[in-house]
């Protein structure tokens, strides 16, 4: 069990998580800004949705953000270590581009 | 119900209440906790969907009866192929489990017949062995049933998510 995934790839729905977490926001937050930025394309789950924040928490790659106490709502923030995980994730993103798009869509160049 | 303006407000052991409501008002869904309704951690998730519009209507051992009014949108609770298998087995989990009991009660009922020498009695155990036979079949049914559309998400997952 001590195998590392810390190189895989991201799920869409953690990279759309993580994401919206730029900016503080709660549960129901979450799930409307990843509808608004994915054209309402990616609908997360309410269970699907706190799976993942609890395994984001583990891993701490988010953290809860200290709230009001008007509001019961527990609201979450993006780590460093988030912040890298997405950077991580953009890099291997761009090499798919790079490669998909050359052989796929045919670069001029080649 | 719900669609014909019957809202469910309570469940337990078999008995269903339902309430008036306008036609096609809510959405339902039923789901297996790992923990029961009133451990910390379940109370946690309720409150979690509670904030995203889904109500907990009623609950029944680990199950939970759960609500969102139609004018939300869709009522999906796992999005991710992932989380579905993991639901899918959790289910599974169950049925399996009352298999094996269902299973037991079989074999033990038939035993007692069969070494018994009451005619009256004997009747009732022989008989009460076949229909915990038909349920042991009925269990074995449903988490092939599972087990197969669980296979089916899970290479689907090889390609994609």
């Amino acid at each position: 069990m001590s195998e590392s995934n810390e190189r895989g790839a991201l799920t869409e729905a953690v990279f759309y998580i993580l994401l919206s977490l730029y900016k503080p926001l709660h549960g129901y937050g979450i799930m409307q800004k990843v509808k608004e930025m994915s054209s309402e394309r990616v609908d997360l789950g309410a269970g699907t949705l706190y799976g993942a924040i609890n395994t984001l928490l583990q891993k701490e790659w988010i953290e809860p953000h200290p709230t009001s106490k008007s509001s019961r709502k527990k609201e979450y923030v993006i780590t460093g270590h988030g912040r890298e995980a997405v950077r991580t994730e953009l890099d291997r993103l761009r090499e798919l581009l790079t490669n998909g798009a050359k052989i796929a869509w045919g670069d001029p160049d080649e | 119900m719900a669609q014909k303006g019957w809202a469910l407000i309570y469940f337990s052991l078999g008995r269903y209440v339902f309430k008036s409501c306008s036609k096609g008002e809510y959405l339902y869904r039923i789901e297996l906790l790992k923990n029961s309704p009133k451990h910390l951690k379940s109370r946690e998730y309720l409150q979690f969907l509670e904030e995203t519009g889904i109500t907990c209507v009623t609950t029944s051992m680990n199950w939970v009866y759960l609500r969102k009014p139609v004018k939300d949108g869709p009522f999906n609770l796992y999005s991710g192929i992932d989380s579905k298998i993991a639901h899918y087995k959790r289910v599974m989990g169950i049925w399996i489990a009352l298999m094996f009991a269902e299973f037991a009660v079989a074999v033990f009922n038939l035993m007692i017949g069969i070494n018994l020498n009451v005619p009256r009695i004997k009747w009732i155990n022989l008989s009460g062995c076949v229909l915990l036979f038909i349920l042991t079949g009925v269990f074995a049914w449903l988490s092939i049933d599972l087990s197969r559309k669980i296979k089916r998400l899970e290479s689907e997952r090889i390609i994609r998510e």
